[in-house]
């Protein structure tokens, strides 16, 4: 190489850019855990773990600035101190899945941090090798390691952001086929249908899954209905208000649902539709109607022009047109919108709890926040009943949810 | 609130079951006090001569004439022993409001009226009964091997107050108002379209008819609705006279402005709002950048977990984490302890904080890996090539290119942290509990304005509140736009 | 500035296909190499390889004499201008040219007053002048196209890579921008690998041209070396438009024959023998009266294209189609069907074997 050194000292080993990277993360996590640790009032272990941050820390700082191999033996010597303390955290400590998993969190990243500052490559570095096969090794290394450092590091991130949301996923189900009205337990300690049955035998069950039923299909079609036509004008024609009333579209996105609950509640009132289903899907329609129109005219925007002007050459009318091509095409997209208005109802609370008061109007999501009062929740039967209720609504979504997200998401934006 | 039912009543049969012995003590004589009667109220007083094996009268009550205490409820319980050292107390709640010798009766530790044994007489106002009909009513005594034998005649009463309804609200002028609305909005669209089709747009007339269905609704339904919510804002409307409301002028501003605690829950929604909205864009943007990198294993299994958390009903998620907060549940279970995380101030913020957490990345991540694989990628190469670090590309290239998106999606998240109602609502109502009339510990100004409405019934401030709140979210929305210049950038 | 070389280097990609198969070319110090091929050969590749956006399969690469396939593109001093220009949206043509030497691998030794000093070399150098402050997306794609070979060149770079520079513009920029690319390089003498599918292009700027297809080299030469004396069919089909005629068939005897098709072969080929193609370019085809002379062999015309100046015939001659370009003149106004003869014996004509 022209300067072999010059290489290096911009080039740095792949393992030194990790640990530069990761005992910062390290450190991080550890302060998250002294956070519990403070909850759980152990002293020895908050000891611990503020004695591992430090260590870990330090250990960082001798990768920062210039290179010298004493700064190596020092960083070592942290390391194997912080892998010590873990260790005897782990020996002293109980071996619940928590008590592993800090554990893990002081001598993995230690133990990473030896193993590398003792390597030949991190030494050689550290030490300011730069003949031309030191350089050439150095560089052939980090080819290979880079790649795999980012997966690492990448999976690790990706495994713990997952574990908040499979936890309670699991536990929700271990809660529905538990025997008895219980929270804690071992998971899968003991299986019982009951609340199963008990959820599928109640009257009340029905009723609410009924009035969702009526009340989502209904706003599905109101919507659609009314989002149709106005998605398709927007996007055909310029008619004066065009601006203005696509603008309204937008602002009405930016009213608290709060401002409008009331009058809203006023208004039902005065026209007798509290307690009814009609009422939650005249409001929920059109709620849900400025992003549905959004959403449309995104799509029928997309749809070339030339296959309508096409068409109207061959003498069809603007009916026919928008019948026979304009709906076909369109048609993955209205299913889309449909599916998002009927989510949209069959998940609403504020306005359901608002509206609908007596019990045989009861959506689900009012239905089953009625089974967790302040006292005498039912966590069993809440719990399957939830698993009744997501698993049909989960599915839809993963499966729709490209064009879901990206539906909603430009929707989002723009308005 | 529902009218609370006399609190021992659900208790009855479990009463009937102990086994009767004999109690050979006197029953009291029972007389009503016919002028003492109030709304769902009777008043009766009591004579006793309570013999040695009394330990307590129960009062029971039925809507038959009854022999036998199992074809009655019972209502309340007077215990009889040593006053001395007791105070007279007025009740924590008013069930039970009884007397003796013209004061408050006497109450144990536990709340529970004494009176004692050589008292001779004692009354009680019954509270909970069905207004304008016939009550049977006998006071039994009780001692320690059981209920009385002695058979009792129970006195009849009624309370003659009316049920006070609350009258049928007088709303035609919403009806009416509503009815002009629409006419005004189809008036407003046949203009339009006569002007365009005098103006040679002819080609555009059936896009009025397309958009009116929709505009309509949408003004009747949305646009009304909300300034007859500016209106209700000056008027003193509240659950008792609806449809009957006065002219308030700035009253109910004043009465928000001056709201007890006020500060606390402004504070408490805008560090609501900051941390969830920080956190949403922060994990959110983190999560996509790696999910977006080539070359990782299972992403495709990685988003769809990661989606769960909006995929899965908001209101269920909720209600699960409060399950799993409780002492015991899942968090403590794994932890090791037993901490009531709603049950202190600030550990129930942060509960409902870390919830909504949860509940929001995953719309931001998709948001935002949208946004990253529209960025493009021959410029991370032109700046690979120049020697860029990884840290340089993303500060310089990857975070104003997302500028875009992070401006106006984080302006969403901030309108839409704001407006939650169900996280907290369903964790915690607003609870923990601070004082009578002021917002709980957890209570934003959403939930806070719901329960002015919803359970005070003052509908006139909640709109203020409303009112005051959008105005709010307005201006920051307008500070910050003006502020971050995505208006340049979408030129 | 350096040499380049590929040593046998080989590009498989996950998918299995193989872009580049065992190329070794070497690109002299201050050279214009052309990387020329049709879309899908390789060329890109070999320059992304070089660059380091893509790794080695085998092979090595070397610049100035040093092997480079583990450096990272950003150690490599290299500049590049992309198709797609590649800028950076958001900046503005100031910034653009100052990124890399601000964030790049030479920041330390650039203080803020010689970056300003190279901006301002690099804008009076491309006449960007009073468009400092703009942003890409309020240029013209010439001016744009200037920014980027401008931000390649700021940071002086060893090697200048350019992939497809010109496919973006339109065809009156695409002549002007050529003769300044050259000028640009005659200005700096930095070495330069330069990709295209255009072999106008290639003819023009290059002072060699590497002729890639299938992920092979097939030759490499000088522009006029390889348009005169292709070194196989694909590249006599490739140079040149109309492209060369080509004739698969036999020399023997001094003839060569290709089914009913026999004319005798041009001098400088009259001892050569054996199966290959015999190659004329279609200036080089010579229109005659019928069966005038001995070298003469009937044709059909079967259309005529008028270009002004030059007239190219569309010809069927034995069954075999060969296309004459021709002086435009009374002699070539022959309507569609009229037989005629060629000659197809010429000095510039060529046998290749493959």
């Amino acid at each position: 190489m022209t300067a072999a050194s010059g290489i290096l000292a911009w080039v740095v080993p792949a393992e030194v850019a990790a640990l530069r990277r990761w005992l910062p993360a390290a450190v991080g996590v550890l302060a998250v855990i002294f956070g519990l640790e403070l909850l759980r009032g152990e002293g020895a272990r908050q000891v611990g773990i503020v004695l591992a941050m430090v260590l870990l820390g330090g250990c960082r700082a001798c990768l920062s600035g210039s290179t010298h191999t004493w700064k190596r033996h020092v960083g070592a010597a942290f390391a194997t101190a912080s892998g010590a303390t873990g260790i005897a955290m782990f020996a002293s400590g109980g071996t619940s899945v928590y008590e592993v998993w800090t554990a893990g969190w002081v001598v993995i990243p230690a133990a990473v941090a030896l193993y590398w500052l003792l390597s030949t490559r991190v030494a050689g570095w550290m030490a300011g090798r730069a003949d031309a096969a030191f350089v050439d090794a150095c560089l052939r290394g980090n080819r290979r390691l880079e790649p795999r450092l980012a997966q690492v590091g990448a999976q690790v991130l990706l495994l713990h952001a997952c574990v908040p949301v499979i936890v309670p996923l699991v536990w929700i189900a271990d809660v529905a086929v538990s025997p008895g009205n219980v929270l804690g337990g071992a998971i899968g300690d003991a299986f019982s249908a009951e609340h199963f049955a008990a959820i599928l035998g109640s009257a009340a069950f029905g009723t609410w899954v009924a009035n969702s039923l009526i009340v989502s299909t209904g706003t599905t079609v109101a919507g659609l209905l009314l989002a149709i036509p106005a998605g398709y004008a927007f996007s055909r024609y310029r008619f004066s208000g065009r601006r203005a009333s696509m603008f309204l579209f937008v602002l009405v996105q930016m009213f608290p649902g709060i401002i409008i609950l009331l009058p809203y509640f006023m208004i039902m009132k005065s026209l007798g539709l509290l307690n009814t289903s009609i009422g939650l899907i005249v409001v929920y329609s059109v709620t849900a109607l400025p992003l549905c129109v959004w959403m449309l005219k995104g799509f029928f925007d997309s749809i070339p022009r030339e296959i309508e002007e096409a068409a109207a050459i061959e003498g069809c009318t603007r009916l026919q047109i928008f019948r026979r091509f304009v709906l076909p095409l369109s048609l993955p997209a209205v299913a889309v919108t449909a599916l998002f208005s009927f989510l949209t109802a069959w998940n609403e609370f504020l306005l359901a709890l608002v509206f609908n008061t007596s019990n045989d109007q009861y959506t689900l999501p009012v239905g089953l926040a009625s089974m967790i009062p302040a006292t005498g929740q039912q966590w069993g039967d809440f719990a399957a009943a939830s698993i009744l209720v997501s698993v049909p609504v989960v599915i839809l979504f993963i499966a729709f949810q490209k064009s879901l997200v990206k539906g909603l998401s430009a929707g989002a934006i723009k308005g | 609130m529902p009218p609370r039912r006399p609190q021992l009543a659900g208790c009855a049969w479990l009463l009937a079951l102990v086994p009767l012995t004999a109690l050979a003590d006197a029953v009291p004589e029972v007389t009503v006090d016919a002028a003492k009667q109030e709304y769902r109220r009777i008043h009766v007083d009591v004579r006793h001569a309570a013999g040695p094996e009394t330990t307590a009268y129960e009062v029971w009550f039925s809507d038959r004439p009854f022999r036998s205490t199992p074809d009655a409820e019972l209502h309340s319980t007077v215990l009889i022993g040593d006053v001395s050292g007791l105070a007279r107390t007025a009740p924590a709640f008013d069930t039970q409001d009884c007397w003796s010798g013209g004061l408050p009766i006497h109450r144990n530790a536990d709340d529970l009226p004494v009176v004692a044994r050589d008292a001779g007489a004692w009354s009680c106002s019954l509270s909970g009964m069905t207004p304008g009909a016939d009550q049977w009513i006998a006071v039994v005594p009780v001692g320690a091997n059981g209920r009385s034998t002695a058979s009792f005649e129970p006195v009849m009463a009624r309370t003659d107050v009316a049920d006070e309804r609350t009258p049928e609200p007088d709303t035609l002028h919403i009806t009416v108002t509503l009815a002009a609305v629409v006419l005004a909005a189809v008036a407003l669209l046949s203009y339009l379209r006569f002007r365009d089709v005098r103006g040679g747009r002819a080609g555009t007339r059936h896009a009025y008819v397309y958009v009116a269905p929709a505009l309509i609704g949408l003004t009747a339904l949305t646009f009304y609705p909300i300034a007859y919510g500016v209106w209700l804002a000056f008027t003193d409307a509240s659950q008792s006279h609806l449809g009957q409301e006065n002219w308030n002028g700035i009253g109910n501003f004043v009465t928000v402005a001056a709201s007890p605690g006020i500060l606390r829950v402004g504070a408490f929604t805008m560090i609501w709002t900051f941390t969830n909205v920080a956190a949403h864009v922060g994990i959110g943007l983190l999560l996509a950048y790696t999910l977006t990198r080539p070359g990782i294993r299972g992403s495709t299994l990685y988003r769809t977990v990661l989606l769960l958390p909006w995929a899965i009903p908001g209101y269920i998620s909720v209600l699960a984490w409060n399950g799993m907060l409780q002492p015991d549940g899942l968090l403590n279970a794994i932890l090791g302890t037993a901490i009531d995380f709603t049950a202190t101030p600030n550990a129930a913020r942060a509960s409902v904080i870390l919830v909504n957490i949860w509940l929001g990345i995953p719309f931001m991540m998709m948001a935002l890996s949208g946004a990253l694989q529209g960025i493009p990628t021959d410029m991370f190469e032109a700046a690979e090539l120049e020697g860029a670090s990884r840290w340089d590309q993303f500060v310089r290239l990857t975070l104003p290119n997302l500028k875009g998106t992070l401006v106006p999606i984080s302006l969403l998240g901030f309108i839409w942290t704001f407006n939650t109602f169900n996280t907290i609502y369903l964790m915690t109502r607003g609870n923990p509990y601070v004082g009578f009339g002021e917002p709980g510990a957890t209570d934003t100004l959403i939930t806070y304005v719901f329960s002015v409405a919803f359970d005070y019934g003052q509908y006139g401030v909640a709109a203020a509140w409303s009112v005051a709140l959008f105005l709010l979210l307005v201006g920051i929305s307008y500070v910050y736009v003006k502020r971050s210049g995505v208006m340049e950038l979408a030129r | 500035m350096s040499t380049v070389e590929f040593a046998h280097v080989t590009k498989r990609f996950e998918d299995g296909t193989t872009a580049l198969d065992s190329l070794s070319l070497r690109v002299e110090e201050g050279e214009f190499l052309v990387l020329l091929g049709p879309s899908g050969c390789g060329k890109s590749t070999a320059l992304r390889l070089l660059a380091g956006l893509e790794e080695v399969t085998a092979g090595d690469i070397l610049i100035g004499g040093n092997r480079v396939n583990d450096l990272p593109a950003g150690a490599r001093d290299l500049g590049m201008v992309f198709q797609s220009y590649a800028l950076y949206p958001h900046m503005s043509v100031a910034d653009n040219l100052g990124f890399g030497l601000r964030y790049g691998r030479h920041r330390e030794a650039i203080d803020e007053p010689e970056i300003r000093e190279r901006i301002a070399g690099a804008v009076d150098m491309l006449g960007l002048g009073d468009l400092l402050e703009r942003r890409p997306r309020e240029l013209s794609g010439g001016q744009q196209q200037r920014v980027a070979i401008g931000r390649a060149l700021v940071r002086r770079p060893r090697v200048l890579l350019m992939d497809e520079p010109l496919s973006n513009l339109d065809a009156k920029l695409r002549n002007r921008m050529r003769l300044e690319i050259r000028r640009l390089h005659e200005l700096h003498g930095t070495t330069t690998v330069y990709v295209t599918h255009d072999q106008v292009e290639a003819m023009t700027l290059a002072d060699r041209i590497a002729v890639i297809d299938g992920g092979r080299l097939q030759q490499h030469a000088p522009p006029l070396d390889a348009y005169h004396r292709p070194a196989n069919s694909f590249v006599a089909s490739f140079i040149g438009t109309p492209p060369m005629n080509l004739v698969e068939g036999e020399a023997a005897s001094g003839r060569f024959r290709s089914g009913e098709l026999s004319f005798p072969l041009p001098e400088h080929l009259c001892d050569r023998t054996g199966p290959g193609f015999y190659g004329i370019r279609p200036e080089s085809v010579r229109v005659r009266e019928a069966g005038e002379a001995a070298d003469s062999v009937p044709a059909t015309v079967i259309g005529r294209e008028n270009l002004g100046s030059t007239s190219v015939m569309h010809l069927d001659v034995l069954g075999h189609p060969i296309t004459a370009s021709i002086r435009a003149g009374p002699e070539t106004d022959v309507a569609p069907g009229a037989r005629i003869a060629v000659s197809l014996t010429h000095a510039a004509a060529v046998l290749l074997e493959e």
